[in-house]
């Protein structure tokens, strides 16, 4: 799964990095400097969704199966601190879901370095940033509503979990951000703590 | 908080309506203000003085506005109040400036382009590079993506030999090719001194306009409009506009509603005769009129809204949060408070929930329940509805 989701960030960066080439080839780069700078074009909006899909799938793929054939049970008394296995399995999948984004970001930030100016690389960091933070939010959250035992329960965290990853799409205004950016990660703070209450309610056996 | 967000969106998505003003216009015919509006099931044509017009009246009364209408029916007369006019003469001096409090509250990227200002040509041309402030200012070649070194140095020199203070405060100007002329940009620097830059024949043209500087000007808006009357409008620290003169950089004063930056929009509709200024508020919308000879309002008029404040929020509601403003194009947290109010629909909605859950509040914590219910109002309710923590008690 991991592998198939790297392969899709690749396809979408030669996908956008092609779509930009492109219009440096036809209007020619002042003009797309223009529409950037002067008419608030953002040339990555495709890459808007792809971390939300990317966390929320990683926390799907790894928790659906544990929960299924009932292994998470099994897993939290194994002779390790419960807190030590948590702390092992988010770390995995998240570390995963991380790597994933840095990997993108770093080629997004190489394409960029080569083609615009600091000025224009600043504002798409600021745009593209809650976007990735969001899927690291989505992976956490996903798991939390897995881990959860009770029906009625995820049905709550799921909402929950919608209006808080709506925060991070409120806008599409290139660097609409800028001015919450260092906060926007307490939302994954709140994520974090929403599989820690669902691992402590699965541990003990809460029905409702 | 969540709650605080989600519950105000659908309230307001349920009972916005549309707040409309009638069209308003100074006619220089009969030196009073005519609005059309067109909130109710007619469309009224009237003036101030309650006289009702037909469409062919109207366009007579205001042949400032409607002058390409009375062209089209030969209606235009040869002069007005003893002024000899002509189409072009009204299109010359006709302008409609609209400033929202969003242009000075968005996100934007600090590059901006230099067109040449005395072309050969009648079109603007792209000028094949950027420029930047920091420290000085920076020339950039898109192509790629290098610093012009000989013509940042150029440009640099006469902004070193004026002292500016880096980095600006304010980067004004039109970066379009679609305008008739090109009058640079004005540039604040850190002490409050305006400059004016523009390209001439390739060459920098740096020149300080000695603006008061006392003044700490707030916002430029570079207009560059046919009459070449005056360079753009100026907004200093205490939200009064003035007009940049061609004149030296003369500054004119200009009368204008109560006015906030940050909160109200304008609207300047200017004439050969007069401005009509009109500034929409939370509250309604006023439009003065200012005479173009002598920068003096002679009248105004005002519009109340038709709903104002939170009429029904701050009886439900003990704070609401929103993300976003029609004032900012930036995403951030806005929490509104409106008082002590809700706490009445805060004891109804514990009343609820004591009846709801009476046989299990026995414990010290379920009455806290009650208590945080009535103090939170309906998020503090629909929380612990949802969560449901006296189960667990009982």
């Amino acid at each position: 799964m991991v592998i198939s989701l790297l392969a899709v960030a690749l396809m979408l960066h030669l996908y956008l990095f092609s779509k930009m080439g492109r219009a440096f080839r036809i209007a020619g780069k002042e003009h797309v400097w223009d529409v950037i700078v002067n008419r608030n074009q953002f040339f990555f909006s495709d890459l808007r969704f792809f971390p939300l899909l990317a966390g929320t799938l990683t926390g799907l793929f790894q928790f659906i199966p544990e929960i299924i054939q009932n292994r998470l049970k099994l897993m939290l008394h194994l002779p390790l601190t419960e807190k030590r296995i948590i702390t092992c399995t988010l770390a995995y999948g998240s570390g995963v879901t991380i790597l994933l984004f840095l990997f993108q970001f770093a080629a997004l930030l190489t394409g960029l370095q080569i083609h615009f100016a600091n000025e224009i690389i600043i504002s798409t960091v600021y745009t593209v940033l809650p976007w990735y933070l969001a899927g690291i939010t989505a992976y956490f959250l996903c798991t939390a509503i897995c881990i959860e035992p009770s029906w009625k329960h995820r049905l709550v965290l799921l909402l929950i979990s919608i209006g808080l990853l709506k925060i991070f799409f409120i806008s599409g205004f290139p660097a609409a951000y800028q001015k919450i950016i260092a906060y926007l990660p307490l939302i994954t703070l709140i994520g974090i703590s929403t599989v820690i209450h669902s691992v402590i309610r699965f541990k003990t056996g809460m029905q409702d | 908080m969540l709650l605080a967000w989600f519950l105000p969106w659908i309230y307001k998505l349920i009972t916005a309506d549309n707040q409309s003003y009638p069209f308003t216009y100074f006619s220089c015919i009969n030196k009073s203000f005519c609005y059309l509006d067109m909130r109710g099931e007619e469309i009224m044509r009237m003036d101030a003085k309650g006289r009702v017009y037909t469409e062919a009246e109207f366009d007579s009364i205001l042949p400032m506005f409607y002058y390409r209408q009375l062209i089209k029916d030969d209606r235009l007369p040869d002069s007005i109040n003893n002024v000899a006019i002509s189409p072009r003469q009204i299109s010359t001096h006709s302008f409609f400036f609209r400033y929202r409090p969003a242009d000075m509250n968005t996100p934007g990227i600090k590059l901006y382009p230099l067109f040449e200002s005395m072309g050969k040509r009648v079109d603007l041309k792209m000028p094949g590079d950027v420029f930047r402030f920091n420290n000085a200012i920076e020339f950039i070649n898109p192509e790629n993506n290098k610093v012009l070194a000989e013509k940042s140095m150029q440009f640099n020199k006469p902004f070193i030999k004026r002292d500016f203070a880096f980095p600006p405060r304010l980067v004004a100007g039109n970066p379009s090719i679609r305008k008739a002329y090109d009058e640079g940009w004005f540039i604040i620097d850190q002490h409050y001194r305006v400059f004016h830059m523009k390209m001439v024949n390739g060459m920098p043209f740096v020149k300080d306009t000695r603006i008061d500087s006392s003044l700490q000007t707030k916002y430029i808006a570079t207009t560059e409009y046919p009459s070449k009357l005056f360079y753009g409008f100026l907004f200093d620290n205490h939200n009064q506009l003035y007009v940049i003169s061609t004149e030296n950089y003369k500054l004119i004063p200009v009368p204008t509603p109560a006015f906030s930056m940050q909160t109200d929009e304008m609207l300047i509709m200017g004439n050969m005769f007069y401005w009509n200024i009109e500034v929409t508020s939370d509250k309604g919308q006023t439009t003065c009129v200012v005479d173009v000879n002598t920068f003096k309002k002679s009248d105004s008029i005002s519009f109340p809204a038709a709903f104002t404040g939170p009429a029904v929020q701050k009886w439900i509601f003990p704070f609401t949060l929103s993300f976003t403003s029609p004032t900012h194009k930036y995403v951030m947290p806005r929490i509104e408070v409106f008082g002590f109010g809700y706490l009445i629909s805060g004891i109804m909605f514990a009343a609820v929930y004591y009846i709801l859950y009476r046989k299990k509040i026995r414990s010290f914590n379920a009455f806290l329940y009650l208590t945080w219910i009535a103090l939170t109002g309906i998020f503090g309710f629909i929380s612990l509805i949802t969560i449901n923590p006296l189960k667990q008690l009982s």
